[in-house]
């Protein structure tokens, strides 16, 4: 039996909610954010990979690739970053991002 | 053909190999004093070099990489000023990072790279091109922001630049693969056949709209603009000074380049959709750039604002949507990158005498005149020409972006954009009143190197000359044209 292409992009819509409501409504620890940014990232995925099945034609599992290797790259810039915050601050709570304001 | 398409990628060629040899010369030798300036300038004759290969190597209209990219003169024209711009940043960060004692050979590396992947960005004509070109730039940007690393600032604006950054990428991301699920294409100039053809035949168009937002809210986050504009100031005034300076120009100009491709090439048909979006952003990042700026006290705080009010004007131009608004854009942005640059200069020649830091709060810079008459009068000379007062260069760029909307009847927004011109025009005559009518309240120290002495210059001097050869930069930027279909 085949599941029909809709089913797929009903659950990257899900997936991609599920990030978004992460990152608005997080408000405690900056790895939560890293990790709702990587759900966005892969329900685009999702959306590339059931897309390229459904038309037949193979770029958009190309693109796949270079989105799963720049989201690699992303979170470890990221990771990094954090840490330079971490020694700085002794906190990655998200409350703690607060010296720049105005 | 492969060597064919070498040379068309010359000028990118040249900077990814620099900035890896930078890399690795920066490994392999000890970080002394010496080495630093060699990687220096390697770094800016690689600029050099790569825009000669643009003057001498590329020429325009072809597309190369199996169509990943294209060079048209309208691409070729921002590369160029992208790479000028560039240059400036590294010649006005090598002092202040010394002085700071945090140059390492990473920032000319993560520089050249960004640089890469803007012209990536601004040249590309393929949805994986564009996507991988704006990632290679933002990933160097969140490092950059985060550059100064004993800073509690820096590293807080590179964790709120990472997030917003990141976020918006992916949104821009869900917004491609919807387009991509919609047409069937990654290409350009195919994307817009299937959105003609899906025109005609009146299709549904509820999928491709929800693409075609989230994709503009993500360039909508790049170039900071109402509402996707609260990253901005903190992120600004976090940074280190010359690394602001490279966020407020170069970053900002590829983005709106491909904004403006991005529009005109695979949504030219689907004017009505975007008119609407561009025309409540626009007014918004007017209105409130220019409002909260009156209150600021730090300099790179209000010129964050200043920025968000003046990418705001520039969107009239794109909202015109003729040839004639995209030229003035590009008049305005060249403007608009000169002055920004010769102010960041001398915003970076001055310091307390006393605790030797470098002033970022507008009441320090009180009876500066007496001081230094030269970053004085400069600074007076680039505040007015950045207010648009009549015989300087800034003028002139808001005045043909707004004869093009008023040719277009786009009345109330000429009506909003010159109110919010006057209005911005308090915050930087508050700045000059500061320097030239105030009592000093500490003690300046003033140090230009010749460099960046000569960048005022030029920069003062382009601004007071400009009416003598506006006609002439007009003719060179109507020579450029966007190539709208093959």
């Amino acid at each position: 039996m085949e599941i029909p292409v809709l089913y797929y992009l009903y659950l990257s819509i899900i997936i991609f909610t599920i990030g978004l409501v992460g990152i608005f409504l997080n408000r405690k620890n900056l790895i939560v954010l890293l990790m709702s940014i990587e759900l966005i990232l892969l329900s685009a995925n999702i959306n590339f990979v059931s897309f390229s099945y459904f038309y037949q034609n193979i770029i958009g599992q190309i693109f796949v690739f270079f989105t799963l290797s720049v989201s690699a790259a992303e979170a470890a810039v990221g990771l990094a970053i954090i840490v330079i915050f971490f020694r700085k601050k002794d906190s990655i709570h998200v409350d703690d991002i607060n010296v720049l304001k105005g | 053909m492969l060597l064919n398409d070498i040379k068309l990628f010359s000028s990118e060629i040249i900077l990814i190999i620099c900035s890896v040899f930078i890399l690795m010369y920066g490994i392999f030798f000890k970080d002394n004093s010496q080495s630093i300036k060699n990687i220096f300038y390697i770094s800016v004759l690689s600029l050099i070099l790569s825009f000669y290969s643009i003057i001498y190597f590329v020429n325009p209209e072809m597309s190369f990489f199996n169509n990943l990219l294209i060079n048209d003169t309208f691409t070729l024209f921002f590369k160029k000023i992208v790479l000028i711009g560039t240059i400036v940043i590294v010649l006005i960060s090598y002092n202040y990072l010394i002085d700071l004692e945090i140059i390492k050979p990473e920032f000319f590396f993560l520089i050249l790279l960004s640089t890469v992947g803007i012209l990536i960005l601004i040249s590309s004509r393929n949805i994986l091109s564009m996507y991988l070109g704006l990632e290679l730039q933002s990933i160097c940007l969140y490092i950059l922001a985060a550059y100064k690393t004993n800073d509690i600032k820096s590293s807080e604006s590179g964790i709120k630049y990472f997030i917003i950054g990141a976020l918006s990428s992916g949104i821009l991301l869900y917004g491609l693969s919807i387009i991509y699920g919609f047409t069937n294409a990654t290409d350009f100039y195919e994307i817009s056949e299937s959105i003609k053809l899906s025109l005609q035949n009146d299709e549904n168009f509820l999928i491709l709209n929800i693409g075609f937002v989230l994709i503009l809210s993500g360039l909508f986050f790049k170039i900071a603009v109402v509402p996707f504009h609260m990253w901005a100031p903190d992120v600004y005034e976090g940074s280190p000074t010359s690394i602001t300076a490279f966020f407020t120009t170069i970053p900002k100009i590829g983005a709106l380049a491909f904004l403006i491709k991005f529009l005109n090439i695979p949504f030219e048909n689907y004017y009505s959709a975007w008119f609407q979006i561009l025309y409540v952003v626009s007014i918004f990042s007017m209105i409130y750039g220019s409002i909260v700026a009156i209150n600021q006290s730090n300099i790179k705080r209000l010129l964050a604002y200043s920025s968000i009010n003046h990418m705001g004007f520039l969107l009239i131009g794109i909202l015109v949507g003729t040839q004639t608004g995209i030229k003035s854009i590009q008049l305005y942005l060249v403007i608009y990158m000169i002055s920004v640059l010769g102010l960041f200069t001398c915003v970076l020649s001055l310091k307390n005498k006393s605790n030797e830091l470098y002033l970022e709060n507008i009441g320090d810079f009180s009876g500066l005149i007496k001081k230094n008459s030269f970053v004085a009068f400069s600074f007076a000379v680039l505040l007015f020409s950045i207010a648009g007062l009549p015989p300087l260069a800034g003028f002139f760029g808001k005045l043909y972006i707004l004869i093009s909307a008023i040719e277009s009847k786009l009345y109330i927004l000429s009506i909003v954009a010159i109110l919010t011109s006057i209005v911005s025009a308090f915050y930087y005559l508050r700045i000059i009143k500061i320097i030239f009518f105030d009592e000093p309240v500490n003690d300046i120290s003033v140090n230009t190197s010749i460099v960046s002495k000569l960048i005022i210059i030029i920069s003062i001097i382009f601004s007071i000359t400009l009416i003598l050869f506006v006609s002439d930069i007009l003719e060179l930027i109507n020579s450029t044209s966007i190539l709208t279909n093959l």
